[in-house]
C-alpha cells in the first residue's frame, strides 16, 4: 500500500456526516420502556382498531420468547430494549390539513436535508419529473404530497396508520403477508411497536405516475424507529419507490427496526430503491443507527417483476436482506446493492431469492467497498424447489478493500433440486490496483479524483440502476466518502 | 476422534452441518453391502494394508520403504514421518483400507503424516468397501519446501467421516485430490492452513452419487502468512434422489497480502430428485489479495446431447461422455498420470 491509498483511508475514515444535526422541535415521547403498556399506548395513539392492537400483542408475545440472531458476521454490545422510547411525534394540535398547517421547523428540516415537500408546480412546455413524498419523522408521517393527483388515479399512497383508518380491508389482507409475525427477532418486535411507515396500493393496470418516496428522518434521542411499509400493485401496475433515510449524530446507538413488504400480482412491476444514510457514528465507532431491516417482496403473480436497488453508506450496523419470493411463473426477481462501510462500520447484507414458479429468473449483483476498519458481508441465498423448472439465477458479488484494517466476507447459500434450473455465482474480492490509479493519475487527474473514478466505476452496475434523482445523490454520495483525499 | 465426536461437533456447529444431518443420515445407513474387496494388485509400489483400521504388514508390500518408516498401532494411531530430503520415496505409496466380517460398528484410524524440510512424500488413501462407520483423522505437518501429494478414493458403500489438518509452512506444498463415488455417508472435511510464505495448497475433488448417497465436502483453507496461493476445482454429478454438499471457505489473515486464493465449484444435476447445496464463503482481512469463487449448478446441455447424437451415439452414451467431459477439468489438476487413469477409469465406470 502506498501512501496515497493510506492518507485516502484515513481521509475516507474521517469524513463528514452532513445530515448530523438535531432539530429543536416540541415532541410527545412514550415513557422509556417496552411493555404490553406501551403497545396499547402507540395503539390508542394511532386510534387503531381492535384486531391491530390484538395483532401487536401477539407478537409481542412471541417476540417475548425469541431470542436475537447471532449468525450475522456483526457485533454489537448488548442491546437494552427497556431503556429506549418506542414513540416519539412532534407535537402537534391537530393532524396537518395541508402543508401550510405542518410546523415550520419540520419544513426546514426537510428543506435542509433537500427533500422537496412542496408540490412544484408544473410549468408551461416544461415536464419535470415529480416525485411524491411521504415523510416520516420519527414515529409519524408528518406530510404526504401529490396525494390528490395520485388519488385520481386511483392509488393509494398515505401513512400506513392512515390506511388502517380508511382501507382496513387491504392492510389487513397484505399486512404480515410477506412477512410473517413470527418471521425473525427484529420483524416480529416491530409488528410489535411499529409506528409509521408508508402504504402504497396501485390499482389494476396502472402505472404510476410518478417516483413515491419515503423519506425516514429518526431526531428524538432515546428512541427508536420502528416503520412498516406496504407496497401492493395489483394486476398490470406499476411503481417506482425510493427510501431516504438520515438521522442527527449523537453518541449513544440507536435502533432502526423497519419491516417493509411488496407484494406485485400478475404482471406487476415494483421498484424499490433505497439510498440509506443513517447516521454512522464517529470514526471511532461511537454512536450511529444499528440498522436491523427486514425487507421482502413477494412475486405472487405470474410475469410480476420486484427489484431491489440499495445503496447502503450509513449506519453503525447494516444487517438486511432484501428478498423476492417468486412464486409466479416468469416472475422476476432482481437484487442490486452498493455497500460502503468505513471507520467501525459494519454490514452484513445480501438478499434472498426463492424460486418456486416454472422459469422465474432472478440477478444478484452486490458490490462491498469496505475501508478504515470496517467489516462488510455479503450474506445471500437462492433457493431453487422442484417446481421452479427453466429457472435462472445469476449472481455477482465484488468486494473492494481500501486500507489494510478492514475486511470483505462473502457467504453464499446456493441450493438446488431442480435439473433444468441454471444457477450461477461467482465472487470476487481485490483491491483498487496501483496500476490503475497510474494509469489515472498520468492522465491528468489527482489521486483522489483517480480512487473517485474507480470506485465510481466499481459500483456503476448497481447505481445505474437507481431512478435519476437518487442516482445523482448516490454518486455525490459516494465521492463525498472520497473527498479530501489528495494523495 | 470418535463417531460421538462428530454428532456433537455437529451439534455445536449447527452452521457448518446445515446441509448434512449427521445423526439422521447414520439411522439410514444400509445393514450390509456387498464385499467383494480384492486387494490383491499387481503393481510394484509400496502398499499397506489396513483391515477393519488395524495394519496387516503381512498383506503389504513394503517396496523401496521400509516398515519403519510407518509406526504405530490403531490405539495411538499410525505415524508416517519422512525426514529431510526424503528422496527414496520415489514411488507413490497407496494405503488400502478395507474390512471384514469382524469389523467392529466403527473403525476408527489416526493418521499423521510429517514431511521433512524438502521432502516429497505421494500417498494415495483407496478405500474399498467396508459396511461400518469407518472415522479417520489425518494429521499433516509440512516443513518448509516440503511437497504432499495427497489422493483419496472413497467407493466403500459406507459411512465415511474424515477430517485432514494440514499445516504447512514456507514454501511446502499440499496437494489433495478426492474421488467419492460409491458412499452411503461421506463428510470430507480438510482443513488447512499455509501459515508459511510461499506456501501452496490445491485441493480438487469430484463427488459421483446416485441413489440416495449423501457426501459432503467441507474444506477451509486459511492464508495466514503473505504471497500464499490456493487453488480448489470440486466437480459434483449427482442422479437419483442423492445430496450433494459442498463448502468452501477460504479466509485470508491480516497481513496475508498478495494472496491469490481461486476456487470452483460445479455439479451437474441429473434428477429431478437430487439436491445441490454449495456455500462457498470468502472471510478476507488483507486488502492487497486477488480471491475469487465461482459457483454453478445446472444440467447437461440438451443441444450438446443432441449433436452427439446426431454423430451416432445413443442418449445414454452422450449423456456419459459429457459427464466424463464435465469432471475432465478436475481430473487435469491431478498432476501423476497413472493415477489420472485409475481416476478417469472410475469415472467412466461410473457414468457408464
Amino acid at each position: 500500500m502506498n501512501a496515497s491509498t493510506n492518507t485516502l483511508a484515513k481521509d475516507l475514515a474521517e469524513q463528514k456526516y452532513k445530515y448530523g444535526f438535531v432539530t429543536a422541535i416540541d415532541s410527545e415521547t412514550a415513557p422509556v420502556g417496552l411493555s404490553e403498556d406501551t403497545i396499547r399506548f402507540i395503539s390508542a395513539k394511532k386510534n387503531e382498531p381492535v384486531w391491530l392492537l390484538e395483532w401487536r400483542l401477539k407478537a409481542y408475545r412471541q417476540w417475548l420468547k425469541m431470542r436475537e440472531p447471532k449468525w450475522a458476521k456483526v457485533h454489537h454490545p448488548p442491546i437494552d430494549y427497556q431503556a429506549a422510547s418506542y414513540y416519539s411525534a412532534p407535537k402537534q394540535s391537530d393532524k396537518p390539513k395541508t402543508l401550510d398547517d405542518v410546523d415550520p421547523e419540520l419544513l426546514a428540516t426537510y428543506a435542509k436535508l433537500g427533500i422537496p415537500l412542496q408540490e412544484q408546480e408544473i410549468l408551461a412546455g416544461v415536464q419535470e419529473r415529480r416525485v411524491a413524498v411521504d415523510a416520516v419523522f420519527d414515529s409519524v408521517s408528518v406530510a404526504t404530497t401529490y396525494k390528490k393527483e395520485l388519488e385520481s388515479h386511483g392509488i393509494l399512497f398515505c401513512p400506513i396508520s392512515e390506511a388502517v383508518q380508511t382501507h382496513p380491508e387491504l392492510v389487513q389482507k397484505y399486512l404480515g403477508s410477506v412477512v410473517p409475525v413470527s418471521d425473525n427477532f427484529f420483524a416480529t418486535l416491530n409488528c410489535a411497536v411499529f409506528t409509521d411507515g408508508s402504504f402504497v396500493y396501485i390499482p389494476k393496470g396502472v402505472r404510476c405516475p410518478m417516483e413515491l418516496s419515503t423519506y425516514f428522518r429518526i431526531n428524538a434521542e432515546n428512541t427508536g424507529q420502528f416503520e412498516r411499509t406496504l407496497i401492493i400493485a395489483d394486476e398490470g401496475a406499476s411503481v417506482s419507490y425510493l427510501e431516504g433515510c438520515t438521522a442527527p449524530k449523537r453518541d449513544v446507538n440507536q435502533l432502526h427496526a423497519a419491516v417493509v413488504e411488496l407484494v406485485a400480482l400478475d404482471d406487476a412491476t415494483i421498484k424499490y430503491s433505497t439510498v440509506q444514510n443513517w447516521y454512522p457514528g464517529d470514526k471511532d465507532g461511537k454512536g450511529g443507527i444499528y440498522n436491523f431491516v427486514t425487507k421482502r417482496g413477494a412475486c405472487r403473480g405470474a410475469r410480476s417483476k420486484i427489484s431491489w436497488t440499495q445503496v447502503e453508506t450509513g449506519s453503525a450496523i447494516t444487517w438486511k436482506y432484501p428478498s423476492c419470493i417468486l412464486q409466479g411463473d416468469d416472475s422476476v426477481g432482481e437484487f442490486y446493492s452498493v455497500a460502503i462501510t468505513n471507520n467501525h462500520q459494519q454490514a452484513d447484507t445480501g438478499t434472498k431469492m426463492i424460486h418456486i414458479g416454472k422459469n422465474t429468473r432472478s440477478t444478484i449483483i452486490a458490490k462491498g467497498i469496505s475501508a478504515g476498519q470496517a467489516d462488510s458481508t455479503y450474506r445471500g441465498l437462492v433457493k431453487i424447489l422442484r417446481t421452479a423448472k427453466g429457472a435462472r439465477n445469476k449472481t455477482q458479488c465484488d468486494s473492494l478493500l481500501i486500507g489494510d484494517k478492514c475486511g470483505a466476507h462473502t457467504v453464499p447459500y446456493i441450493e438446488s433440486r431442480q435439473p433444468k434450473a441454471r444457477v450461477e455465482h461467482e465472487a470476487t474480492t481485490s483491491k483498487v490496483s496501483e496500476d490503475q490509479l497510474f494509469y489515472c493519475q498520468q492522465r491528468g487527474l489527482n489521486a483522489e479524483e483517480a480512487m473517485g473514478l474507480i470506485v465510481n466505476g466499481f459500483c456503476r452496475e448497481v447505481l445505474q440502476e437507481l431512478p435519476m434523482e437518487f442516482a445523482v445523490e448516490a454518486q455525490k454520495l459516494v465521492s463525498i466518502s472520497l473527498e479530501g483525499s489528495v494523495g | 476422534m470418535s463417531v460421538a465426536n462428530f454428532i456433537n461437533r455437529s451439534h455445536q456447529d449447527k452452521e457448518g452441518w446445515k446441509y448434512t444431518d449427521l445423526e439422521a443420515l447414520l439411522k439410514t445407513a444400509p445393514a450390509s453391502i456387498a464385499m467383494n474387496n480384492n486387494i490383491a494388485d499387481t503393481g510394484d509400489h509400496p502398499r499397506f494394508v489396513f483391515v477393519n483400521g488395524v495394519f496387516q504388514s503381512k498383506q503389504s508390500r513394503f517396496g523401496a520403504v521400509p516398515s519403519c518408516i510407518l509406526m504405530g498401532d490403531l490405539a495411538t494411531g499410525y505415524n508416517l514421518v519422512l525426514g529431510e530430503h526424503t528422496c527414496l520415496v520415489t514411488q507413490p505409496i497407496e494405503f488400502v483400507f478395507t474390512a471384514d466380517e469382524n469389523a467392529p460398528n466403527e473403525i476408527n484410524i489416526k493418521l499423521t503424516i510429517e514431511v521433512g524440510a524438502n521432502g516429497r512424500l505421494t500417498l494415495l488413501e483407496n478405500h474399498l468397501a467396508s459396511p461400518t462407520i469407518t472415522v479417520l483423522e489425518t494429521e499433516i505437518i509440512l516443513h518448509a519446501s516440503a511437497k504432499f501429494v495427497h489422493g483419496k478414493i472413497i467407493h466403500s458403500g459406507g459411512t465415511h467421516l474424515a477430517r485432514s489438518t494440514a499445516q504447512v509452512a514456507r514454501g511446502g506444498y499440499y496437494n489433495n485430490f478426492t474421488l467419492i463415488r460409491g458412499t452411503h455417508l461421506t463428510r470430507n472435511e480438510i482443513d488447512v492452513v499455509l501459515q508459511g510464505e510461499e506456501a501452496q495448497a490445491a485441493l480438487n475433488g469430484t463427488m459421483l452419487l446416485r441413489g440416495t448417497e449423501h457426501a459432503d465436502t467441507t474444506t477451509r483453507i486459511t492464508h495466514a502468512a503473505p504471497h500464499c496461493a490456493s487453488r480448489q476445482i470440486y466437480k459434483t454429478v449427482l442422479d437419483g434422489k442423492s445430496r450433494g454438499v459442498f463448502q468452501g471457505k477460504i479466509i485470508v489473515a491480516k497481513d496475508a497480502q498478495k494472496t491469490d486464493g481461486y476456487q470452483l465449484s460445479r455439479a451437474l444435476l441429473l434428477s429431478d430428485q437430487a439436491e445441490m447445496d454449495a456455500k462457498p464463503e470468502l472471510e478476507i482481512y488483507a486488502d492487497d489479495v486477488k480471491c475469487s469463487h465461482g459457483s454453478t449448478i445446472g444440467d447437461l446441455d440438451e443441444q450438446a446431447i443432441f449433436y452427439l447424437r446426431s454423430r451416432g451415439l445413443n442418449e445414454a452414451q452422450a449423456r456419459a461422455l459429457l459427464i466424463e467431459a464435465f469432471v475432465a477439468e478436475m481430473l487435469e489438476e491431478i498432476q501423476i498420470e497413472a493415477w489420472r487413469d485409475i481416476f478417469r477409469a472410475e469415472i467412466e465406470r461410473w457414468a457408464q
